[in-house]
This record gives structure tokens, C-alpha cells and sequence, in this order.
């Protein structure tokens, strides 16, 4: 009797993780409810097993990770459904369209910004990316440290 | 075998008379000016007529071809020329041969050209046939570009790349020798299982690694992957796994290797660790092949089976071949024919190259 483990995008995940899951939230939250909630990230990146340490580490400090995306168009569904606090964009995807090209469309259409995360930050990428007002630059490979470190004073920032 | 358009001798006099009645003007002409322009040209450069005999040349090909000062006129002379390879030429081959022969330029065509000191210069000539007013073949001009500097680039470029690759492989087999190591001197028998495992993995990624960059940067192919992949489990298992390969075709987009590695790694572990039954070892098939766009990975055992649960770790066992499954574009399929046959299926742009 066959079982499948669709590993797609749509079916419920393994396991407890955010990978391809889908998390709905109600829509109305009083404002102190708002601030006891952890702020809610979106984490772009293609390689499984950088993700599971990713998502582990944001979780460890308190965020809620909101779903993981391994492509420009899936980054760009999850983020109009979930409206995430901010995103951590991974630059290099496994598609065409690359993570600049995703929080451009995604900025554009819900103004939330992006950390991003890459190996080359050449100066050509960050003036692609500028019109999606990143939040950071984090250069890969980056300690899990520094990433939460990073996440926060982004937060800080977007509170004001 | 015409031209409409001609830089001919008897155009340019005509020219060249009515530039030097009219001493105020501007852009200098005249053939004098053009052999002064021919001369400081910094690239090698003659001319022959239609049958390939040199009428005209520049001080830099002087300089190439070595001609002494006190040779006398006229010079002429045919250097000997290789291919890259090392091959010689044949007279008829020689790019102005072809040009002169053929009508028609020659581009591309890269050469060594031996000097009469025996040096053997690399160069790109650019061969291209001369017309009269008429149209007629009248000859060809050649410029000999010197590419030195850019093939002593290029040495350079293949030298860090096969260091890089040399570095890569050496840096992976020594965190597989210091978690083999951290294994045996561990004590208890949940740490050595888990820095087995984590041993395996990293042996797994060496071996992927090694089936990189043999004929082409950008892809490799399924047999020898598959076949490295295979032998490093059979050194991690030994005499608990008979690992037989049923059928492999294709070529895979580089991004896919270590993936790939990592699932078969975790697929023949499972194997290992619940497929024998009783017995002393486990008979495990594998496949990867290819049809039309998509690829299926299939590793099948012959032990008993199992209950097939959601598994709760992603960072190993199902739950890991289902998370890098993801991140080929693909999905996890487990069903038992016999014992236990774990299928992966994707394909499209993260297994191509793209």
C-alpha cells in the first residue's frame, strides 16, 4: 500500500516545521495582544538543511517563523498570505528569478522588507535591490548569531 | 568571387591628388600617410597578392617573425604553425591559404607560429581577402594578433581551479577523518551512532564532490555518480549491504549532486539499519535515471519492510530525504513491492543546468 510524502509545496510538512506549511491567522488582534505576540519572519532560502538551522535559531529567540520558501514565486505567495514582520531573503534561489527579484515584487505590493543574505553583495545587487528598501546585507556564510542579532535591530527599526 | 566596395591603389591617388591641391584639409590622406599608419601598428600585419606571395608587411611582423636587421629585400618568409595541441600545419591549412583559396576571411583560429629561434608564439590571425574596383580577388592582408598575455590567463585560470577543487576535496575528507575519529574515541553508543551518521554524510558530500568538474564545469553524469555514491556505501557498510546499481542515464545539473548524495546516503543507512531482518546483510537496488524531463531516484531493499510513519526529524532519516527532495523540485514516494522502495521523483530547472 503505497504512502506518499509529498514533499511539495502545497501538502501539509514532515514534521512541525514551517517548511511548505500553511499557517493561517485570524486577522483581528487588539493592540496589546499585537505586542505580546512574537514577531513573525518569513525565511527565503533553497538549501534544506541551511533553512532547518535558520528557522531552528529564529525560533530559539523567540520569533515565529511563518513559512520557509525555496523560490522567488513561492517566497512572493507565502508573503502576500502571511504578511510576515519582516523577511530573511536568501539572494541566490534555484530559479530564474532571484531573491532581489522577489522583494521587489513583494515590497511593492505590501511594503515589507527584506534582510538579505548572500555570498556576493557586489554593487550591482544592492542597487537592484535598493528599491526594496533592504532592512540589512548579512554575507553568507553567517553565524546564527549574527543573523538573530541582525533580525533584532531590523525589528527595532521597523517599530521605530 | 566580387566585392562591390574596393579599397583600390587607383582610387586612393585619385584621392590622394585632390587632398594635396587643397593644402587646408583636415583628415590627412595619401598612401604615404596610410604605409606611416600601417607601420605603427602595433599588431603583426602583411599582404600578399592572389597567389600568397608577400607584397607588403609591417615593422611588427618584421619584429615577429625575427628578421635580422642586415636580412636583405625582400623578406620573405613562412613560419611554421601549430595548433594548440601541438599539431602542425599543412601548407594548405594555413589561414591565409584558406582565405586566398576559399575567398572568404578566417576568424577564430587560434595558433602557436614558430620563430626561426624556435620560440613558438600563440596568436589569433585575422586572414581577409583584398578586392580590386572590379570586385576580383587581388590578395589578402593577414594581422597576427599576439594572445600571449591572455593564454598565460588562461593556464593561470585551469592552475587555481584544479587547486581549488584539490583544496575542496582534501578540506572534506578531513572532517570525514575527525568525525571517524571523534566515533571510535566516543563512549557512549547514542554519540558513536550519531557521529557515525554524521561521518557518513560528509563522506556521502566528498564523494559527490569528486564526480565534479571531470569533462564539464557545470554538470556530471548519473553513471559515475552513482557509482561513487554506491562504493562509498559499500566502504561505510561492508559486508551488512550487497549494493547493486540497476540502471542509470543522463546528465545532471551540478546543484543536484550533493542533494542527491545526501538522499541515497540516508536511503541506504535506512536500509541498512531496518532492511535486514534477521540476516547478516541487506540486498539494496538503485536507479537514476531520466525520462523526458523528469528523473527518478529509486532505492529499493529486499528486507521486510516497514510502517510507514510521519517522520518527527527533519535533519535526518525520511525527513531529511523529504526536505532535500523539496529542494530538487521534488517529491518522496514509499511503497513495498517487496521489502521497502523509497522513490524520488523531480526534475525541471533544479536538475538541468541553468
Amino acid at each position: 500500500m503505497p504512502v506518499s510524502l509529498n514533499a511539495g509545496a502545497k501538502v501539509s510538512s514532515m514534521s512541525g516545521g514551517a517548511q511548505g506549511r500553511e499557517n493561517s491567522r485570524s486577522g483581528v488582534d487588539t493592540a496589546s495582544e499585537k505586542e505580546l505576540e512574537p514577531p513573525r519572519i518569513l525565511v527565503v532560502e533553497d538549501d534544506f538543511v541551511v533553512s532547518l538551522e535558520v528557522e531552528s535559531a529564529l525560533t530559539e529567540a523567540g520569533f515565529e517563523v511563518v513559512g520557509v520558501a525555496n523560490s522567488a514565486e513561492e517566497a512572493e505567495h507565502r508573503a502576500s498570505e502571511q504578511r510576515p514582520d519582516l523577511i530573511v531573503m536568501d539572494i541566490r534561489l534555484a530559479t530564474d528569478r532571484d531573491g532581489v527579484d522577489a522583494a521587489l515584487t513583494i515590497f511593492r505590493a505590501t511594503g515589507i522588507r527584506s534582510i538579505f543574505a548572500t555570498a556576493h553583495a557586489d554593487a550591482l545587487t544592492k542597487e537592484r535591490a535598493a528599491a526594496a528598501r533592504p532592512l540589512a546585507w548579512v554575507a553568507k556564510p553567517y553565524s546564527m548569531t549574527s543573523l538573530v542579532g541582525t533580525v533584532k535591530d531590523a525589528l527595532s527599526e521597523l517599530r521605530g | 568571387m566580387k566585392k562591390s566596395e574596393s579599397p583600390s591603389h587607383a582610387d586612393h591617388s585619385a584621392t590622394a591628388e585632390a587632398q594635396n591641391a587643397r593644402p587646408d584639409a583636415g583628415i590627412a590622406t595619401g598612401e604615404e600617410h596610410y604605409r606611416h599608419v600601417l607601420e605603427a601598428l602595433p599588431a603583426a600585419l602583411f599582404t600578399t597578392d592572389a597567389q600568397g606571395q608577400i607584397t607588403f608587411y609591417n615593422r611588427a611582423w618584421a619584429e615577429l617573425t625575427g628578421r635580422p636587421p642586415d636580412a636583405p629585400e625582400p623578406w620573405r618568409v613562412t613560419l611554421r604553425l601549430f595548433r594548440p595541441d601541438g599539431t602542425e600545419l599543412k601548407p594548405e591549412e594555413y589561414p591565409l591559404a584558406v582565405t586566398l583559396r576559399e575567398n572568404r576571411p578566417v576568424r577564430g583560429m587560434e595558433l602557436l607560429a614558430e620563430r626561426h629561434d624556435g620560440t613558438r608564439v600563440p596568436l589569433l590571425p585575422y586572414p581577409t581577402p583584398l578586392y580590386d574596383a572590379s570586385g576580383n580577388l587581388i590578395g589578402a592582408l593577414n594581422m597576427l594578433v599576439d594572445i600571449s598575455e591572455r593564454k598565460s590567463a588562461e593556464v593561470q585560470q585551469r592552475a587555481l581551479r584544479s587547486e581549488l577543487n584539490h583544496r575542496v576535496k582534501n578540506n572534506m575528507q578531513m572532517l570525514q577523518s575527525l568525525l571517524g575519529a571523534a566515533e571510535r574515541e566516543a563512549q557512549s553508543p547514542e554519540a558513536r551512532a550519531v557521529l557515525g551518521d554524521a561521518a557518513r554524510r560528509v563522506g556521502a558530500m566528498a564523494a559527490a564532490q569528486h564526480s565534479l568538474y571531470d569533462a564539464d564545469t557545470s554538470r556530471f553524469e548519473a553513471r559515475p555518480f552513482v557509482e561513487a555514491l554506491c562504493r562509498n556505501a559499500s566502504q561505510a557498510f561492508g559486508r551488512h549491504a550487497d549494493i547493486h546499481i540497476e540502471e542509470t542515464s543522463g546528465v545532471l545539473s551540478n546543484d543536484a549532486a550533493v542533494p542527491l548524495a545526501l538522499i541515497v546516503n540516508e536511503l541506504i543507512t535506512n536500509a541498512v539499519r531496518h532492511g535486514k531482518g534477521g540476516r547478516t546483510r541487506v540486498g539494496i537496488k538503485i536507479s537514476l535515471v531520466k525520462n523526458d524531463r523528469e528523473w527518478t531516484l529509486s532505492v529499493e531493499d529486499d528486507g521486510p519492510g516497514f510502517e510507514m510513519k510521519e517522520p518527527r526529524r527533519r535533519a535526518s532519516g525520511l525527513g531529511l530525504v523529504s526536505g532535500l527532495a523539496r529542494q530538487l523540485g521534488g517529491t518522496l514516494e514509499v511503497t513495498m513491492p517487496r521489502g521497502a522502495r523509497c522513490v524520488v521523483r523531480f526534475g525541471g530547472m533544479r536538475a538541468e543546468s541553468h
